[in-house]
């Protein structure tokens, strides 16, 4: 008899020798001993042997039983089962692994096991919380036939990142079965990844898991993309797709492989249900884990202050709509700002939100008032861009603003501001006249914890309303450490593992939601440096557990803190936005409360053409009065708003000629071959060399591109990948070896691409060249040393690890990945002539002139982009600010960084990259003339005063040019980095500390990644302009 | 006053008490804890390993308990390039006097120089003992531990010579010596017949010198269940330290023989047969196909001359990486050059990733790879 006990359900399967399998299935609710008793209590035979498997198999030794580790029952089912099958995918709700069978299951061959790494954990509880994100029920999901060309992209490398994908996918208007399949997609890609790291999963494939039952779209997206890999490495398989399946009973397999192996196990004797229940009880192993002070219920948990009216004529009245990434809010305020109305209802389709949320309002309106009109409607939120059009909004108001203005009203005076709400929290510091002086956005690390507690609490089958009851009653709560959603889950499952109870539990998790506030979103900023008066809102306020939790944190952090309450914390956004259309008294005539005919169209030929994403658009049709009116809407970036190419290139050029981009001029510039470089010398005969365009070539790809080309490769032979793309990611994406930032783990990407798309289409390579780029040149003096990171330095390694073997040499192709130390010329020389003196037959002098050529062209290169910049720097003269992207050079690849120079230059603010500042001494020493007088710094290129250990590249190029910034006065500097950049890690807090002291308008973007969440790196990027603006740093246009 | 943190619990008094026996007012701190994680999560950015968080934590609670003007020292490789973090989240404590030195061959030892006021050759021979006393007897108990006898009764043993080390080198005495006066009780017994699952552990500094990790103590986990594990050893540590200063000043020769020397010693003072450390440069151009070796990457670079060691002498079934969450350099060495390296080879590995939370995920990993070594090896369920 096996047991399986998962973290949500319970199995069991009776084998015996004359009787076909009994199975039963139970979820637990985190009542464990219980369930397992009642289970136990139907099935188990007079005589049984019992062997225990999954994550509550610690009830294996009270019960006497046999423990069996989950994956290793589950290989032991498929081997006797399918004992032909080579490959075991396993999706759990915490773990993915693969198992391979060297020579079949069941011939005795070396089974091996990968396992996803802590990050791409949770995929079952992914799944689950992404289907209820968008609304849509296990079996809905379950119907959904996956299309490949259906299609989108969508990051799967975490729970937490994927979910951000979806609620952006999903507020641009996506649709159901396109969203499922996404996922679905996503998953299969990031497993791939994740699991087989290069090796090829061989057929017959078993899939195995909750997952892959309940999903069938799963299983058809393991069919597409194992095909695809077995296709391209000459693999036979079933092109009917009958080598990947689920068996019948998937869910069975690890009860009825822990049966199969529990034969060392002692024959249990029949048990009485309550010694089962004793023995299944007893099941709490000494507790691995530090625990929390319990919550007490005892008042006070902050202030509660009523919201505030005003002597003013109440005959006017203003809608605030909060179009939120989980709820839709809206409310009316007439001019004495009572709260005559109010709506809300789970964000879906945007058309429907509107038009319910409208109905419930103007219904309530009309009690109050039966003739009233509108004097101004305000929309923020996720979904604004969609909801604005069709109310007709006289104002669209960025959410932290309107979430700023609805705390001043509560709290006039209020000093920080945090709103947490089911996907983001917002931390706001406030000056005294209610601007906005700084903001902290949650991350995908560090968001999603509002939605954790509230589906925590329904997997324990806890109302949300009695959350507070069963944590407040809970006499210890385990502590979880890291705000990662995906890790919380994780500890979650331990801690159920470990024996806590629900209550418990739910009492751990409020504990952690101020950590994750003031620790994982402010990063390290003390909320005492912002100051004394704070006001909780957002909807996850309503929870009396997390409110008490944040005033303990509070009162012991902040001396003299006062904390208050929002009156309606979920509504605070609308409250705001309806504030905002009263305090700008809209120049329209009133209007009744109306929604014109609204038809939303989402096809195939609405489709995005001005890149090879081909993102999906959706057109907004609104008819009121016989005028008809059309909106594109839900676009994939700035330039997809246009309705055609055309159209497109004209409006780029347009406001380029307004606002210069920079950014992405350098980006693109880097790439295109210099005139001014004259061959040295004659190829015997014509060679192609491929580079992948990724990390170290955004440094150096005019030195390279120079030095082959002085050295006879013709200009047109020196062939780069293109710029990141969803697209070139997702097709080179199943070679994933390893799991570190983005920007290394595309590079794989990038070289199937100039295998698959260049070379094996004709344009033949006759080498890859990519170098361990170990040092780079930098402007930064006296550092220990200029290094590179040494992932970027050994992404080499990866592509050697991928492709070594049979794909580069099958196709004739050498692989340069030599040391390459920019910064050290005369070993550069030898490097360079080492290796490519095999290739391209040259003399040692040819090459060091062809170095130097290339030496040449770097300075060519950065003194037009030098030239550019000036003008820029000198904006701040006519009340214009611009933006310096403080970043590693690589991200300025627009698919690492999320186009953020296109969003700026929207904005009407110019980007421009570190790289970009002038080296002009003269000049540097004026802005920095303070430093330099009182020896702070040597010259203007000394770092060590902010970190004196710096000594990589990257780390002293941010700071320099952070202090340029700091400096200069007319810059704001949006902060890029990438997710896991420990690299970076150590510049955040000088970095900070310089700008905040420095009063120069700051945004931090880290953890950035495969997401593109667009919607909410807009609404980061509109307020910083805001920021920029109260600095007197105005837009362009 | 110096404190020694960040090589572990083992090796941080050890190497405080050979410092005192130079004259340098010296102590440890204490082993890292789960509070001292919290204590640095909540003093520090986010984006940092783990190991920073606990090498943090544990300076702000050593300043605590001890007020005082401390220097604190620290091994200058993954936690030594945050030494001015280190130092702010000391200050924002409250211990406004507290300094970092985190001394690596590349960033040069000047500050350690001006600490050691001209005693370098001196105070490097002791901290060398001290290195090499706590490897052999580390090695020892492990080995006492893997023929079953009671860990609480090694720990006694160990313990008691440990004492007498930490005495020799405060007085300048003779270390392999005090380890030879307590053989008797070290010497192995005999070994079990039945097969063990042998377990090597490598990777990051601090998580793989702690036990594993500090929270979870994996490496008494895995001995409950059986298997016989091999820790980094403070001279490998040393080993690579030295070829990295090779590549600066030419010193390695001399120095190298020193720490083999010292290994040797002690190692023989315990009676026990044991295996001698990896030396990373003998590694050098087998590993360079996957490494730039000019690089400081110091635990990848490791790890893989760990990896090609064991694949190479058999001395391990299986080969557990830990890697602090987000520390991507080892993260790239474990998940894409040792997977590639160990399929083509026959000794097992895992990746682990550590994060000071998740334990039992964690263990349940362990348990799956250990589980599978022992398959593979034929070695029957213990």
């Amino acid at each position: 008899m096996g047991l399986d006990v998962g973290s949500t359900t319970v199995k069991v399967v009776v084998t015996s020798a004359d009787a076909a399998p009994i199975v039963r299935c139970a979820r637990h609710q985190g009542r464990l001993a219980e369930t397992v008793a009642s289970l136990l209590d139907e099935v188990l035979p007079p005589r049984a042997r019992l062997a225990v498997t999954g994550s509550g198999s610690a009830v294996a030794a009270p019960l006497g039983a046999y423990g069996v580790h989950e994956v290793t029952a589950a290989a032991e089912a498929v081997a006797r089962r399918h004992p032909e099958a080579r490959t075991l995918i396993d999706l759990g709700g915490q773990d993915a692994k693969l198992v391979t069978f060297e020579r079949g299951g069941t011939e005795g061959g070396r089974p091996h096991v990968a396992m996803n790494d802590r990050c791409a954990a949770g995929t079952g509880v992914t799944l689950e919380r992404c289907l209820r994100r968008i609304g849509v029920s296990a079996e809905a999901a379950s119907r959904v036939v996956y299309r490949a060309e259906e299609v989108l992209p969508l990051s799967a490398r975490c729970g937490v990142f994927a979910e951000t994908d979806l609620v952006n996918l999903a507020r641009r208007g996506v649709g159901v079965d396109a969203l499922v399949a996404s996922l679905a997609d996503a998953i299969v890609l990031a497993s791939l990844g994740a699991l087989a790291r290069g090796i090829t999963p061989r057929a017959p494939v078993v899939l195995l898991g909750g997952p892959h039952v309940f999903l069938p779209a799963l299983t058809m997206a393991w069919r597409r993309h194992l095909a695809a890999l077995w296709k391209e490495r000459g693999i036979d398989f079933d092109a009917r797709g009958r080598d990947v399946f689920v068996p019948d009973d998937a869910l069975y397999y690890p009860a009825l492989g822990a049966a199969l192996r529990c034969e060392p196990a002692p024959e249990a004797r029949p048990r009485s249900r309550s010694w089962l229940l004793r023995a299944a009880a007893t099941a709490r192993p000494a507790s691995l884990s530090r625990e929390e002070r319990a919550l007490e219920a005892t008042p006070p948990h902050g202030e509660r202050p009523a919201w505030p009216l005003v002597d003013a004529p109440v005959g006017r009245y203003a809608l605030g709509i909060d179009a939120g990434s989980t709820v839709t809010k809206a409310v009316i305020l007439d001019g004495s700002r009572r709260l005559v109305a109010q709506s809300q209802r789970a964000s879906g389709d945007p058309v429907d939100d509107a038009r319910s949320l409208l109905s419930a309002v103007k219904a309530s309106l009309a009690e109050v008032d039966p003739a009233a009109t509108l004097s101004a409607i305000a929309v923020t939120g996720y979904g604004s861009a969609w909801v604005a059009p069709l109310v007709g909004a006289d104002l669209e108001v960025v959410e932290t603003l309107a979430h700023a203005r609805s705390a001043r009203a509560v709290m006039p005076g209020v000093e920080v501001v945090c709103d947490v709400g089911g996907q983001d929290i917002k931390v706001l510091a406030l000056e005294p006249d209610g601007s906005l002086r700084e903001f902290w956005v949650s991350s995908q690390c560090s968001a999603g914890i509002g939605m954790v507690l509230e589906s925590t609490a329904r997997e324990f089958g806890v109302e949300r309303d009695r959350y507070a009851e069963r944590a407040f009653v809970a006499r210890r709560a385990p502590r979880f450490e890291d705000g990662c959603v995906v890790f919380v889950d994780a500890a979650r499952v331990g801690f159920q593992r470990e024996g806590y109870e629900p209550g418990e539990i739910l009492a751990g998790l409020a504990r952690a939601l101020p950590r994750i506030v003031w620790t994982q979103v402010m990063n390290g900023v003390s909320p005492a440096t912002l100051g004394r008066s704070v006001l909780l809102q957002g909807g996850v306020q309503r929870n009396e557990a997390a409110v008490r939790a944040q005033v303990d944190h509070l009162d012991a952090t902040v001396p003299g803190v006062r904390v208050a309450v929002h009156p309606y914390p979920e509504l605070a956004g609308a409250l705001g936005a309806a504030l905002l259309a009263l305090d700008g008294a809209s120049a329209r005539a009133p209007r009744p409360l109306h929604l014109p005919v609204a038809t939303l169209r989402a096809d195939d030929a609405l489709r995005c053409d001005l890149c090879e994403n081909r993102c999906p658009r959706a057109e907004l049709e609104l008819v009121d009065e016989g005028e008809r009116r059309t909106f594109l809407v839900g676009h994939g970036c700035e330039a997809g708003g246009e309705a055609s190419a055309r159209d497109g290139a004209l409006r780029r050029r347009e406001r380029e000629a307004r606002v210069p981009d920079l950014y992405s001029f350098e980006a693109h510039q880097l790439f295109v071959p210099d005139p001014s470089v004259k061959a040295l010398r004659r190829l015997p005969r014509p060679l192609r060399i491929g580079i992948p365009r990724v990390l170290a070539q955004y440094r150096a790809a005019p030195f390279f591109r120079a030095y082959l080309e002085a050295l006879g490769v013709a200009p047109r032979d020196v062939v780069f990948s293109p710029a990141t793309t969803d697209a070139l990611w997702r097709e080179g994406a199943h070679h994933g070896s390893t799991d570190p930032c983005f920007p290394v783990k595309v590079t794989l990407a990038h070289v199937h691409h100039l295998l698959h798309r260049v070379h094996d289409r004709g344009r033949r390579l006759d080498a890859l060249f990519v170098p361990r780029v170990t040092h780079a040149v930098t402007p930064v003096r006296h550092a220990a040393d200029c290094a590179s990171c040494p992932v970027v330095a050994s992404s080499p390694a990866l592509v050697r690890a991928s492709f070594g073997g049979d794909a580069l040499a099958e196709r004739g192709i050498a692989l340069l990945d030599p040391e390459v130390a920019l910064s050290q010329p005369e070993r550069l020389r030898s490097q360079m002539f080492g290796a490519f003196r095999a290739l391209l037959g040259m003399t040692r002098d040819e090459s060091d002139a062809a170095v130097d050529a290339g030496a040449a062209a770097v300075r060519r290169f950065e003194a037009r982009l030098h030239a550019r910049a000036g003008a820029l720097l000198s904006a701040p003269a006519q009340g214009r600010g611009a933006v310096l992207v403080l970043a590693r050079p690589y991200h300025a690849d627009p698919g690492i960084s999320h186009h953020v120079g296109a969003e700026l230059q929207s904005l009407g603010y110019p980007a421009m990259s570190t790289r970009a500042i002038p080296r002009d001494e003269a000049w540097l020493r004026g802005i920095m003339a303070d430093e330099l007088r009182r020896g702070v710094i040597a010259d203007p290129f000394d770092v060590r005063d902010l970190l004196p250990e710096c000594d990589n590249s990257g780390g002293g190029e941010r700071l320099w040019a952070a202090r340029v910034a700091a400096r200069h006065g007319g810059l704001g500097v949006l902060d890029l980095s990438s997710f896991k950049c420990a690299q970076d890690a150590p510049t955040y807090a000088p970095v900070r500390a310089l700008l905040s002291e420095a009063g120069t308008a700051y945004c931090a973007l880290h953890d950035l990644d495969e997401t593109r969440p667009r919607i909410s790196l807009r609404m980061r990027l509109r307020t910083f302009a805001k920021t920029m603006q109260e600095r007197g740093l105005g837009p362009w246009s | 006053m110096v404190v020694i943190v960040g090589t572990g619990a083992l090796y941080d008094p050890l190497v405080a008490a050979a410092l005192r026996g130079c004259g340098i007012d010296a102590e440890a701190a204490a082993a890292p804890t789960d509070e001292a994680l919290a204590l640095g999560r909540a003093l520090m950015p986010r984006g940092h390993p783990c190991s920073v968080y606990y090498l943090a934590g544990t300076m702000v609670l050593h300043a605590r308990a001890r007020p005082g003007a401390h220097c604190f020292v620290t091994p200058g490789d993954r936690c030594g390039s945050y030494a001015t973090d280190l130092q702010r989240a000391l200050h924002a404590s409250g211990a406004a006097s507290a300094t970092v030195i985190a001394p690596s061959p590349e960033r040069g030892l000047g500050a350690l120089d001006a600490l050691l006021a001209g005693a370098r050759g001196l105070v490097g021979q002791a901290v060398l003992d001290a290195m090499a006393a706590g490897d052999a007897l580390c090695a020892a108990g492990r080995r006492l531990r893997s023929r079953s006898v009671d860990p609480d009764e090694v720990d006694g043993r160990v313990g008691e010579a440990i004492r007498s080390v930490t005495g020799a080198l405060e007085c300048g005495g003779d270390t392999a010596e005090a380890i030879r006066r307590h053989a008797p009780s070290l010497r192995p017994g005999r070994r079990s017949h039945a097969p063990r699952l042998r377990v090597r552990v490598t990777g990051e500094l601090l998580p793989a010198m702690s036990g594993g990790d500090p929270g979870a103590h994996l490496v008494r986990w895995m001995e409950s269940r059986g298997a016989e594990v091999e820790t980094p050893l403070a001279c490998e540590w040393a080993l690579h330290q030295a070829w990295r200063a090779s590549r600066c000043d030419g010193e390695l020769a001399r120095v190298r023989t020193m720490i083999l020397d010292a290994w040797a010693r002690h190692a023989a003072a315990t009676g026990h047969s044991l295996s001698p450390p990896v030396d990373a440069s003998a590694w050098v151009e087998a590993a360079e196909e996957w490494v730039p070796v000019s690089l400081c990457s110091g635990a990848g670079f490791t790890e893989i001359a760990v990896y090609l060691d064991v694949e190479r002498s058999r001395r391990a079934d299986l080969v557990v990486s830990l890697k602090p969450f987000a520390s991507i350099p080892s993260s790239s060495t474990s998940d894409a050059v040792l997977h590639a390296l160990s399929r083509r080879g026959t000794v097992g590995f895992l990746s682990l990733e550590v994060n000071g939370d998740g334990h039992t995920q964690m263990r349940s990993r362990l348990e799956l790879a250990m589980d599978f070594a022992q398959r593979r090896e034929g070695i029957g369920r213990s």
